[in-house]
């Protein structure tokens, strides 16, 4: 009982789903009001969102125990699974009346919204590698037939095409990724992959080669996922292609939803102390992946005359800042950088709403928005253009807006975690944002300054006359998306602190389960003869090793390792005598596997 | 494992990821696209069941049967596309879906 109520949001979610499928069914083949299947969508998304953050946050106090192990619910799930949510009711308000326009149905249209908005749940709730792949195809799957939802275009088809392509080769990446981990460490959940992988990370062989595999592979199935570069190529054209609606959910939903379980992922399972003597270091692949996706995001995005293409280069350099944001946690607490949840809701914010007012302008068919489209909006429809300003502005990164706030949490975080030599990124961060600064303000050049060209005849919707649709739903999902990014940038408080306490939530401890169930057998006499307090020690005297080996070469990064070892090993001695929290040596969950009850398998 | 050992099964599994990576990328024939990820799944499977024959627990056992059962409904789903895509221009050749721009 007590699992189903936890599971209410998901539950919710996909009752959704199938409520609207059956409404669907009920009115008429041609039913001119379908318009309200929407309204439905989003009420549903909505309030799985609102129990998402009641019920979510607190979970821990009464855990999960049949679905223990598979599901994960605490602040970080609630803040990312209501982010979803909010951008999956948004995206069905703006398809009410943008579906009739572009001849779409918008029966399964809706219900493939609210599937993949439940898979997109299970995906960022997953405890388990395999349920986390079990979220990943239900929310992808649903998404690969909404970008091709328009069939009578063949843009959209072959968007939806390339879109499943690309997206199946990510799956099995990830799958692959997740068949060595279970390889190397015999477990399939996060904590226990952590686990595994840090008791086995001062061994030798087969155990690091496996791992190592594993995170190549993982991050290339998450590259695609969340658009870093070199696995961005598809972006633009399956955002151009696709419905607009579709394109927001894309750009706000599926790279949020990436974004939690890339840094969970990542963050949970790489997180033993030693591996700094890797040939390829989690940091290193992510420091790598945020630098090249951003200077390659902003620098394509410059020379794009499409709104939704530059949207979709700016969506690509936003997850560069972020990639930085998750490469640079904490060294101390190897949290999750707090600026990192903020930045994607002021991103999503902003997006959503910069993608609802092109959405509104594509009448006719028209899924492609050429920047002359949006000459003399201002006149035309003051308000929209409006919209399309703050949103805009808000991406920039400019001060009033949420935008702003994000990028100067997230940069203030980057820095903190390791001010002398993280440095060198925050100003490529900085200097990039700026480059970025010239195709946002080439969007509002033409849609505050230039005229649009006098035609006639078919070229007038080309030219910028075509009048926007009327819609009151999606008129009320970019006012909120427009005010939700005011609010960010003027008051952030709450939210940087929901932001907070989603961010310490991050990192799944591989140790905590066993530290709360049983304290007694954890006490120093009675754990296993495991080398446990050493390893610390050893991947240290490595680690320095190590440094001194590679001074040369790359001096800053092996000292800032180091660095961490003997935090970490400074933490694990004053451990010893019982002054801090009790922080168990890790190898004893497998010293003595069938009595704790922390491992089950 | 009595018989052929871990690591062979491993090779056999990347052989056949590799190649199903390679047709995914190099094919233009949706159909054929669609049989190499097929392709990949296959090869995760044989390197779960591997794995979980040499530690002797039956753990991958249900990640493989999952896996069985997205593949088939992925193959749905990209199957619907094809044939979208067949309606469109009379074939399935992919090399028409990359006339837009990188």
């Amino acid at each position: 009982m007590n699992d189903l109520l936890l599971c209410a949001p998901i539950l919710v979610a996909a009752g959704t789903g199938i409520l609207v499928m059956a409404l669907d069914l009920l009115s008429g083949r041609d039913d001119p009001r379908k318009g309200f299947l929407g309204v439905v969508t989003a009420a549903g998304l909505a309030i799985a969102a609102v129990l998402a953050v009641t019920l979510w946050p607190g979970a821990p106090a009464f855990e999960m125990s049949f679905l223990k192990g598979v599901l994960i619910v605490d602040g970080f799930v609630a803040f990312f699974s209501a982010l979803v949510l909010a951008t999956g009711a948004a995206a069905a308000l703006l398809a009410v009346d943008h579906l009739p326009e572009q001849g779409i149905e918008p029966g399964a249209f809706q219900t493939l919204l609210a599937f993949s908005a439940t898979g997109a749940l299970a995906f960022v709730a997953a405890a388990d590698l395999v349920t986390m792949f079990l979220g990943l195809e239900v929310m992808s799957l649903a998404v690969y037939a909404l970008a091709a939802s328009k069939r009578s275009s063949g843009f959209a088809t072959e968007a939806g095409l390339k879109y499943f392509v690309l997206g199946g080769l990510a799956s099995a990446f990830l799958l692959f990724g997740v068949a060595f981990l279970y390889g190397a460490t015999g477990s399939l959940d996060l904590a226990g992959i952590a686990a595994g992988l840090a008791g086995g990370a001062s061994s030798a062989g087969a155990d690091r080669v496996l791992p190592q595999v594993a995170l190549v592979l993982l991050l290339v199935a998450m590259g695609f996922k969340v658009a870093a570069v070199p696995f961005h190529f598809w972006t633009p054209d399956v955002y151009e292609g696709a419905p607009t609606p579709v394109t927001a959910y894309m750009a706000g939903a599926v790279k949020a939803a990436g974004f939690a379980v890339l840094s969970r992922l990542i963050l949970t399972v790489y997180q033993a102390p030693s591996w700094g003597g890797l040939p390829l270091s989690p940091a290193d692949a992510l420091l790598g992946l945020a630098v090249l996706t951003m200077v390659v995001g902003n620098v394509l995005g410059v020379v794009q005359d499409d709104v939704k293409r530059i949207l979709a280069y700016s969506s690509i350099a936003h997850a560069g800042y972020l990639l930085l944001g998750v490469w640079a946690t904490d060294p101390a607490t190897r949290a999750l950088n707090d600026g990192v949840p903020f930045y994607l809701l002021a991103y999503v914010a902003a997006t959503v709403g910069a993608f609802g007012v092109v959405s509104l302008l594509g009448a006719r068919g028209e899924e492609d928005m050429r920047l002359p489209r949006l000459a003399g909006l201002s006149k035309r429809h003051p308000v929209l253009a409006a919209v399309l300003l703050v949103c805009v502005l808000s991406l920039a990164g400019i001060p009033p807006f949420g935008g702003f706030m994000g990028k100067f949490n997230l940069f203030k975080a980057v820095l903190a975690a390791d001010p002398a030599s993280n440095v060198t990124w925050v100003v490529v961060a900085v200097l990039n944002s700026l480059v970025a600064l010239y195709y946002y303000l080439r969007i509002l050049l033409y849609a505050y300054f230039r005229e649009p060209e006098v035609v006639s005849g078919d070229d007038v919707a080309a030219a910028g006359h075509a009048p926007a649709i009327r819609s009151a739903p999606a008129w009320a999902a970019i006012g909120v998306a427009a005010l939700a990014s005011l609010y960010l940038g003027i008051l952030p408080g709450r939210m940087m602190a929901a932001s907070g306490s989603a961010a310490s939530a991050a990192v799944v401890r591989p140790d905590l389960s066993a530290a709360l169930a049983a304290p007694a057998a954890l006490a120093p006499g009675k754990s296993s003869p495991a080398p446990a307090p050493a390893s610390p020690t050893v991947s240290r005297r490595a680690a320095v090793r190590d440094a001194g080996r590679d001074a040369a070469r790359d001096a800053t990064r092996n000292d800032r390792d180091a660095a961490r070892n003997d935090r970490d090993a400074a933490h694990s001695r004053s451990a010893a005598p019982g002054t801090r929290p009790p922080r168990p040596p890790r190898p004893s969950r497998f010293a003595a596997p069938p009595a704790g009850g922390g491992s089950g398998r | 494992m009595s018989g052929v050992p871990l690591s062979w099964w491993l090779v056999l599994a990347t052989a056949l990821f590799g190649i199903g990576a390679l047709g995914v990328v190099t094919r233009r024939n949706a159909l054929v696209v669609l049989m190499s990820l097929e392709l990949m799944l296959n090869g995760v499977n044989v390197a779960f069941l591997a794995f979980a024959r040499a530690r002797g627990d039956s753990l991958a056992h249900a990640a493989v049967f999952i896996v069985m059962a997205v593949a088939a409904a992925e193959v749905a789903v990209g199957l619907a596309l094809a044939i979208a895509l067949f309606r469109h221009g009379g074939n399935v050749d992919l090399d028409r879906a990359r006339r837009m721009k990188g």
